[in-house]
């Protein structure tokens, strides 16, 4: 699904090059559950960005589906990620003056197909599915973290994505509450198929998933 | 379709969000728009009004002014002004020899006092001969006009407009044969001219004039001098031949640079002429506020880009391109700038409505069209720097944004 050759992201502050990520190769296959674990600052969310085409590499190539995404026009990125990728991040970025309902419709906006469902019913659905039928009409600020986290999940699913990267996706989180935002996300794993990437520095979350990536000072270790 | 609608909606969302300063950001160019809207109102009412008190005079009308007014085809500022010609009778009788002159009309216009036994009033005086009302096509609505005994015999009688008629007399018809005081002498109402319309620019309108014979009136003008002298041609035929004959008639007397041969087209030019440097001033003063307005919205903007950075992140994320994000912004600006044009425009509508009754202003669907495609190109051209910062920013510091 995603494949990442000799991938380098570099950042020249002033004099010095700061060497964020170093020779990173790895594959990530079609309907995995997979951890990157490293502690703060050693690249993840960096490595994250990358395989979700949200930003490109110094050196070395992201591959797609095969594809090298290096060649990619910001029209076709965008277009990946609106239809292939959802993103689940730590502070959970629903933007606060839409409601619930708005945020999850807000990939379709950028969306130039014709859907082979209504994502109005797909989106209540998931709402029923998450427990949120009560806050649809409701403002993310005025929510629970937990609740704003299902909230995120089911914007990151309303395109049926072939992928979700989730950025500490329990960060902000009470451990009871980051325990179901994490079952969730294995659920979506095993029922729908959908291959998925939890970014994290909690060993305990990297034990649940089958397969984790060990990452520290930019380099893979394990 | 969806797209545009929903880019709308979140616009109008922005604005609801932050009432005050939407509004005090499309101030500026709602009073650029009012204030360009609402004077080419006025200077296009006030040429329509003068256009129309020109439309009213008797046709194959000559005039001729004292001084040089036309420089070509333009009009020279203060040219009628500066000495010249001083036309008088002996004038009048020579170019009423001319075989293509029906009527020669000379004019002595002068502000004057008007009282009756128990009001005053301000009023026009114009002290011509007989030939005035032909040449003005000047009928009358009651009782007669003056005739050339009149004017032999220095008769004190007077024909009045109908709206100064109607100030200085309750009872219309009781008007006529009324004495009346005009600078201690007295005069005889003979006539009340017919309505010729137009507003109510102060006296200036044939409808409060006092029409009196010349000779009547010369305590007020002593040397007999005439200002202007309003002249007929016999017909269409042979108006250029008219015009040549004043032309010769006149070169025995004056200097040909001293007096001025006008058509009614020329007198017209005149008047565009003059608008046309007003326009041009106050298009400028519009302009000026426009770019003031214009550099509003782009603060505004540029502070909205800012914080509206995670936003930025959050909608690349999901998959929004450099484009949407782009229009997104400039459909904002110009949103921003339109509810500063519509406003704009609804006051100056307003106001002219106001004041319609009082000066002749119009309201011109043109400038209305231009007031909504500028305020457009004015969002456009300050939004379009903003909107290109925040579709250039990357996405991944924009999300990192807090
Ligand atoms: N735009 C940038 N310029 C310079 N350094 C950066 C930039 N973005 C991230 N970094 C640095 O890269 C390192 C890795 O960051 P990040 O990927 O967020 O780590 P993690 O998610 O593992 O905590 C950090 O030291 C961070 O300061
Ligand atoms: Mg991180």
């Amino acid at each position: 699904m995603i494949k990442l050759q000799d991938v380098y992201k570099e950042y020249t502050i002033g004099d010095s090059l700061l060497e964020i990520l170093q020779n990173i190769n790895l594959e990530i296959k079609k309907g995995e559950f997979i951890s990157i674990i490293g502690p703060s600052g050693s690249g993840k969310s960096t490595l994250m960005y990358m395989m979700g085409l949200l930003d490109i590499p110094t050196k070395g190539k992201v591959l797609m589906n095969d594809v090298d995404t290096s060649k990619l026009s910001d029209e076709k990125l965008s277009r990946l990620r609106n239809e292939k990728i959802g993103f689940v991040f730590q502070q959970f970025n629903l933007i606060n003056k839409f409601t619930v309902l708005e945020n999850i419709l807000l990939p379709t906006l950028y969306n130039p197909h014709t859907l082979d469902y209504d994502p109005q019913i797909k989106a209540i659905t998931l709402l029923k599915r998450f427990g949120l039928d009560h806050r649809t009409h409701s403002y993310p600020n005025k929510i629970s973290g937990g609740e704003q986290q299902r909230a995120a999940i089911a914007r990151a699913l309303i395109l049926e994505p072939e992928i979700i990267f989730a950025d500490e996706p329990t960060g902000n989180l009470d451990t009871k509450t980051g325990e179901t935002i994490l079952s969730l996300l294995e659920d979506l794993n095993k029922k729908e198929k959908i291959t998925i990437v939890i970014v994290t520095h909690e060993a305990h979350i990297a034990e649940k998933t089958k397969r984790s990536i060990s990452i520290q000072d930019g380099k893979i270790i394990k | 379709m969806k797209y545009y609608i929903f880019t709308i909606l979140s616009a109008t969302t922005n604005f609801r969000r932050n009432k005050l300063r939407t509004f005090l950001t499309s101030l500026g160019i709602l009073i650029g728009v009012a204030s360009v809207v609402l004077l080419i109102s006025l200077g296009l009412g006030l040429k329509q009004y003068i256009t129309d008190q020109f439309k009213g005079l008797g046709s194959n009308l000559i005039f001729i002014y004292p001084g040089k007014f036309l420089q070509g085809n333009s009009f020279r500022p203060g040219g009628g002004m500066l000495g010249g010609a001083e036309f008088d009778k002996s004038d009048v009788d020579s170019l009423k020899k001319s075989r293509y002159i029906a009527y020669v009309s000379p004019a002595f216009i002068k502000t004057i006092e008007i009282s009756t036994t128990n009001k005053t009033e301000i009023g026009d005086l114009l002290a011509s001969t007989e030939d005035v009302f032909p040449v003005l096509n000047l009928k009358m609505q009651y009782g007669r006009s003056y005739k050339k005994t009149d004017v032999d015999k220095r008769n004190k009688v007077i024909v009045i407009g109908p709206e100064l008629a109607k100030k200085l007399f309750d009872d219309f018809e009781g008007a006529l044969g009324e004495d009346i005081k005009i600078e201690d002498q007295r005069y005889k109402i003979i006539g009340i001219s017919e309505a010729k319309g137009g507003g109510g620019l102060g006296g200036s309108n044939f409808d409060s004039f006092v029409y009196m014979p010349y000779t009547a009136g010369l305590s007020f003008n002593p040397d007999k001098k005439f200002f202007a002298l309003y002249v007929s041609a016999k017909s269409e035929d042979v108006y250029e031949l008219a015009k040549r004959d004043i032309q010769r008639i006149l070169e025995r007397r004056y200097e040909s640079g001293d007096f001025s041969v006008l058509e009614q087209t020329d007198l017209l030019n005149v008047i565009n002429s003059v608008f046309g440097a007003i326009n041009t001033v106050l298009v400028m003063i519009g302009a000026i506020s426009l770019i003031v307005g214009g550099i509003g919205i782009m603060n505004i903007m540029y502070v909205s880009v800012v914080e509206r950075t995670k936003e930025i992140g959050i909608r690349r994320a999901v998959g929004a391109t450099r484009n949407n994000i782009l229009i997104q912004f400039l459909t904002e600006a110009v949103l921003l700038s339109l509810i500063g044009g519509i406003g704009g425009i609804i006051i100056s509508i307003v106001f002219v409505l106001l004041i319609n009754s009082y000066f002749p202003a119009q309201i011109n669907i043109l400038s209305i069209i231009i007031a909504f495609v500028v305020s457009t190109l004015i969002g456009i051209i300050f939004g379009v720097v903003p909107a290109r910062k925040a579709a250039n920013m990357s996405p991944i510091e924009a999300i990192r944004y807090e």
